[in-house]
């Protein structure tokens, strides 16, 4: 199946600004995701899920290791993966048509077409009503639906999320990430999506990506069981409890370890 | 709705002591204290209060004229025929003429400052290239460098053009730098993740979210514009460098004098608040509403 991901060996440090030395974040990281596969990686804030996804995307050059998509070497952004981040990180001058059309812009979209196609998505993430406002006027939830909106609109075959739901609040959360699954139900787009939440990452995923450790490893990889169309009832689900227990006491172990 | 409640703070602060539409830190307010007992008093009134100061101005105006005589100060009445003779007598030409030179230098100004300061602001090598330069003659006195340019280019067209240019340049440059330099850099992320072109970077991101600061810029360089082209003739006589020195002059004619001095100054300031209606238009809109 196309899109799938793989990431061979990646390692990455950052240079410390205070001292000498480098701080070593990702170490060997080996992870393959088929193609139209719903993929959660958890981990503690630090342990950096977050670089090993702009990783994927090209955002950052890793120091070893290469990240392929469909086979290819990624060497930069593409267009063919739309990212949604935390801060949603929309341009505050821009309204929300304005803002979705962004990456269709950029990919030369003419204007009839494009307004046409940005209507299209802001509709799917029912912001209709909403596309002359700008992002200062909107809820943190609208925000990010249309910062998901932009991602789409560009018909990405690959989704990377950052957190897409750490900064609205739990109804709000909860209610998009099941607009979220809609959406991709329909769509079938691979999709890597980190988060703190061990929930979340079940109640999204076909795979969790346990990360824990500085370097980074990955520590367990579970296949989570839910069938699709996932149920709300879910959540609540003693099966969801004792996985998400069992990702717990991974990651605990961990932390104790590292202090 | 925000700009309206924006604007209804504006005015309130316009009431303030000192007010008049500063930006008055609404924290530094005491909003809990107990509202003053209604004592209508002149000086809660700007408007009035501004009659009362003008006028009197106004009226102190006329007097001394009419007491010291026209050699010394013209009547307002006097003035303000001035105005119209500016026009009806031919002198609008050289004023026209000296605003085509400025709009001239000014727009070349422009034309060179955004693209030399967005570039500062974005490569490092550029700004470590430049800001010497620039820094530098930012704080030389321009009326210093008038002489060096009447021996490259004369006293025509181009000398007082360029004297705009020199004036006028480098608040542009500096502001646009500054702007661009602290373009948020989540922003350039989710522009790159876009996959946007390097160019594209400059018009779709790095200006518009440096344009509050380009355009607070462009302000300042016009005022220096217009003091660059008052002073670029007055050095030289010529244009309404020279109407200016003539009517001070014998035989004065100061209402002559008067009337033009209030049409240049009448022509900065529409300019200037034009720009900074931009200016605050630009602000990016938000409302009350929890962001986050």
């Amino acid at each position: 199946m196309p899109g799938t991901v793989e990431v061979v060996d990646v390692s990455k440090s950052f240079r410390r600004s205070s001292e000498d030395g480098s701080l070593s974040v990702l170490n060997g990281i080996d992870l393959r995701i088929e193609g139209g596969t719903f993929c959660c990686l958890v981990g503690p804030s630090g342990c950096g899920k977050s670089t090993l996804l702009r990783i994927i995307d090209g955002l950052i050059k890793p120091d070893g290791g290469e990240v392929r998509v469909d086979g290819e070497r990624v060497t930069g952004p593409s267009l063919d993966r739309g990212f949604v981040f935390q801060q949603f990180n929309l341009l505050p001058w821009r309204t929300v048509l304005a803002n979705v059309e962004f990456g269709l812009e950029n990919l030369g979209v003419p204007k009839a077409e494009r307004h046409e196609r940005a209507r299209k998505v802001i509709k799917l993430v029912d912001l209709e009503d909403f596309e002359g406002f700008y992002p200062g006027q909107l809820s943190g939830g609208m925000q990010q639906r249309v910062g998901l909106a932009r991602a789409l609109a560009v018909e990405p075959s690959h989704l990377l999320m950052d957190e897409p739901f750490g900064s609205v609040d739990d109804q709000t959360r909860m209610l998009l990430q099941e607009e979220l699954l809609t959406i991709w139900e329909q769509s079938q787009k691979t999709v890597v999506f980190v988060t703190h939440d061990i929930e979340e990452a079940l109640f999204l995923g076909d795979q969790v990506v346990v990360m824990r450790g500085r370097p980074s490893r990955i520590t367990r990889i579970i296949d989570v069981p839910f069938g699709r169309p996932r149920e709300d009832e879910v959540r609540g689900s003693a099966e969801l409890a004792a996985l998400k227990l069992e990702i717990w006491e991974e990651l605990r172990s961990g932390a104790t370890v590292e202090g | 709705m925000q700009r309206s409640k924006a604007k209804e703070l504006r005015t309130e602060t316009d009431d303030l002591p000192g007010g008049d539409g500063a930006l008055v830190s609404v924290d530094s307010l005491d909003w809990t204290r107990a509202p003053a007992p209604l004592r209508r008093s002149i000086l809660d009134n700007k408007w009035a209060l501004r009659l009362l100061v003008y006028g009197g101005i106004l009226v102190a105006w006329q007097i001394t004229a009419m007491v010291k005589g026209e050699f010394f100060l013209p009547t307002i009445p006097a003035t303000l025929a001035g105005i119209v003779h500016i026009f009806t007598e031919g002198y609008y030409v050289e004023l026209f003429a000296t605003l085509q030179q400025l709009a001239t230098g000014f727009l070349i100004a422009l034309a060179v400052a955004i693209p030399v300061g967005a570039l500062m602001g974005r490569f490092r090598f550029v700004e470590d290239l430049l800001s010497p330069w620039v820094n530098t003659l930012f704080v030389t006195s321009k009326e210093s460098l008038l002489p060096i340019l009447i021996i490259a280019f004369g006293v025509a067209f181009w000398y007082r053009t360029w004297v705009v240019i020199v004036f006028a340049v480098f608040f542009p440059i500096i502001n646009t730098a500054a702007g661009v330099r602290y373009v948020d850099r989540e922003l350039k992320e989710t522009a790159r993740a876009f996959a946007t072109p390097p160019g594209r970077m400059f018009t779709r991101v790095y200006l518009p979210a440096a344009a509050p600061f380009v355009v607070a810029g462009i302000r300042l360089g016009f005022g220096m514009a217009m003091k660059g082209m008052v002073i670029a003739e007055l050095w030289v006589l010529q244009g309404t460098g020279e109407l200016l020195s003539r009517f001070a002059r014998a035989p004065r004619r100061l209402d002559l004098y008067y009337a033009l001095v209030i049409i240049i100054v009448a022509f900065a300031v529409t300019v200037t608040e034009i720009l900074k209606a931009f200016e605050r238009r630009l602000r990016p809109v938000s409302s009350t509403k929890e962001s986050a």
